[in-house]
């Protein structure tokens, strides 16, 4: 299955939280940067999780490049509106005096759909960043906030459009939105496991992908999984004479064939069109860190984005 | 895996189940719930965020901030027998304030203009921590009730766990804020000299951020902010009880981790911080952990596994079996690690673990059955 699409601007991973999202997010960056691209990955979960997942920095409000090509960023509404005000106001003395931080804050968790907008306005900006005449960055992950959440953040430039009084607001707000669906630049790829919830909610979201928010979606990830066993194996497993000490491995074996059953049957829920061009990354248990995760899972995707 | 300590509820009247996203709290906290009914304890469970499964299994798909006592014979048919009675509510956010806003003492007129308001609307469906709000404040009026001997809140999955408990106090910060004051200037008449220059202020910063947000949202704002002003008394004095109930020790706090390392983590840091600050902790649950098995950790296991296959004459070494038995091994491996790690970290505290079942969408045979554990 390869990994679709190919070249776009902008990947933006959600799915239900505990699924390895950032898990994924990471991988999607460390194999366009091994394609000698300039990825920016930004991350939006008020805790910056990089140094956990790729054995680097951290994350900061400034971007930061932690490893050749690679640059990361922690967004967060508050700093995102303040150089957003800075870029209209233009003058910084004024900014100071008419912004208190405290006031910001407020103003922003209670104005609806203005944190997520200025959120998607940093990526929109760094997407249309020029450097020495050519894009600063070849391709933005971002590592979005999970399904619930990212669903209000996604139709917040939509929003913003219906509310917003005529005048640069409503304008950028356009502008994101024509970023956010033009299946040239932008992708949305949706993470789940094998489980129930997980795959509601990604159900539920492709749905509103396709029928409100128009965002095109990629290839979808299937975290996660235990390998396959089917009825065929279980019959070969019945053929095997095992030394008695040893039967309870049969039981073992079962098992797993059920819970493998189990996450099959689980899986047929999820359209045809997203199964067609789902991802499988096996739950990986034998590595020693997260980065050593996040190189395996970038092993996958460059396979995939192969062809093979 | 019978152990004779104390249960987890012993001497609690209220348990709050905390951890990261992912773990299958709600899953531990009905489970918890469900013992504790079985051993003679009148328990609600008030859960977030429950599967469609779960929900229908507890009878809650069409009850919304109503608590709903489970049948008790249902459980009989997976050889239960409770001792007390076993109720779960699903709150609403949105219900709740509502319930506030009609419990103010506003005159109706004013009551209907709140909740009009779009801010309002924002205010008591997606604002972040208005859930977490609304939960505490449906626990602590469920608590006043002495309907039961114990209540056991399933929180919304938290990045931290503190930002569910400053829940209360954001929001009376919120609209006790000098700067919210500040917004609405504009639209409450001054007359006073020596307030001038302070509207100034406030008219430029109204026109900047009305820039961006709109006039009307501006409006809305004011609004809404002078409508909160008579309950703030209210708010005020309720998060302060909230925030002595949660602090005495007929409190506790269960922290909910599973066998992922990083889930392990999070988990660890909660408890810390929930200690820092004075509160309570029961204990753990690792829930979904694999239980030993030592036959996995013999020696040389694949390899004599994969002779076996071959006298059966199936084809090695790629067969999907042995494929199975070495991920089985590996996975082993690493829960017997995990359950380690997690016993050398969570000190004088009780850390009950929870197997991993084959179902991948509880319902009550789950929960039947992961009881007998707690």
């Amino acid at each position: 299955m390869p990994l679709e699409p190919k070249d776009v601007r902008l990947r933006i991973v959600t799915g239900k939280g505990g699924v390895g999202k950032t898990t994924i997010a990471c991988a999607l960056a460390v194999q366009e940067v091994r394609q000698g691209k300039k990825v920016l990955l930004c991350e939006a979960k008020g805790r910056s999780r990089t140094t956990e997942f790729l054995g680097t920095r951290s994350a900061s409000e400034e971007i930061r490049e932690v490893q050749e090509n690679l640059f990361i960023v922690d967004m967060n509404p508050e700093a995102a509106i303040r150089e957003y005000a800075l870029l209209m106001l233009r003058f910084k003395p004024l900014y100071n005096a008419v912004f208190e931080n405290r006031l910001i804050k407020t103003f922003i968790r209670l104005v609806p759909s203005l944190g997520e907008l200025v959120m998607l306005g940093k990526i929109w900006f760094h997407e249309q960043e020029q450097h020495l005449d050519k894009s600063r960055f070849d391709v933005i992950i971002f590592d979005a906030p999970a399904t619930g959440h990212a669903r209000l953040m996604l139709h917040a430039p939509q929003a913003m459009q219906t509310t917003v009084p005529p005048g640069p607001l409503r304008q950028n707000a356009r502008l994101i939105q024509e970023l956010l669906t033009d299946m040239e630049r932008t992708a949305l790829h949706l993470v789940t496991t094998p489980e129930e919830m997980p795959i509601n909610e990604a159900i539920e979201l492709e749905q509103a992908a396709r029928e409100s928010l128009g965002i095109h979606l990629g290839t979808t990830f299937i975290n996660q999984g235990i390998p396959e066993l089917c009825d065929e194996d279980l019959k070969q497993l019945k053929s095997t004479t095992l030394p008695r000490e040893w039967a309870a491995l049969k039981e073992v074996l079962e098992t797993h064939a059920l819970q493998s059953r189990d996450e099959n049957q689980l899986l047929q829920e999820l359209p045809a069109k997203m199964l067609d061009n789902a991802l499988q990354i096996p739950q990986i248990i034998d590595q020693k860190n997260n980065r050593q995760t996040v190189e395996t899972i970038a092993d996958l995707l460059e396979a995939a984005s192969h062809g093979e | 895996m019978e152990n004779k300590t104390p249960h987890l509820w012993t001497n609690r009247k209220i348990l709050i189940s905390v951890g990261p996203g992912g773990v299958g709290k709600t899953t531990a906290s009905a489970s918890l719930a469900l013992a504790a009914a079985r051993q003679g304890k009148k328990t609600l469970v008030m859960t977030v965020d429950p599967s469609r499964r779960l929900a229908n299994a507890l009878g809650l798909s069409d009850l919304p901030n109503v608590a709903h006592q489970i049948p008790s014979e249902q459980f009989l048919e997976y050889g239960i027998e409770l001792q007390a009675p076993f109720s779960a509510m699903i709150p609403n956010v949105k219900r709740i304030f509502d319930d506030l806003v009609q419990r103010s003492g506003l005159s109706t007129h004013r009551q209907l203009e709140i909740m009009d308001n779009p801010i309002y609307q924002r205010f008591s469906s997606t604002l972040a921590g208005s859930l977490e709000y609304a939960a505490i404040e449906k626990l602590y009026e469920v608590y006043s009730s002495k309907r039961y001997d114990l209540i056991i809140l399933d929180t919304p999955p938290a990045q931290n766990v503190l930002d569910f408990l400053d829940a209360p106090q954001r929001i009376v910060d919120f609209l006790s804020n000098e700067s919210v004051q500040w917004l609405i200037r504009p639209y409450v008449k001054s007359t006073h000299v020596s307030t001038k220059l302070l509207d100034l202020g406030s008219a430029l910063m109204n026109k900047t951020l009305g820039k961006m947000a709109g006039a009307d949202t501006m409006k809305a704002l004011a609004k809404f902010v002078l409508g909160f002003q008579g309950m703030y008394e209210g708010f005020a004095q309720r998060s302060i009880a909230v925030q002595k109930l949660l602090r005495e020790p007929q409190t506790a706090f269960v922290v909910v981790t599973s066998g992922q390392r990083q889930q392990q983590q999070s988990a660890l840091h909660f408890s810390k911080d929930l200690r820092k600050q004075g509160f309570h902790l029961a204990g753990f649950i690792g829930n979904r952990m694999l239980t030993p098995n030592p036959l996995l950790t013999q020696p040389n296991l694949i390899e004599h596994f994969q002779v076996a296959l071959k006298n059966a004459k199936i084809e090695e070494p790629n067969s999907q079996l042995s494929k199975a038995l070495r991920f089985n091994v590996g996975r082993h491996k690493k829960a017997t690690k995990s359950i380690d790690y997690l016993q050398s970290q969570v000190g004088d505290k009780p850390l009950v673990i929870l197997p991993e079942l084959a179902q991948s969408s509880p319902g009550l045979e789950t929960l039947a059955e992961l009881q007998r554990t707690l």
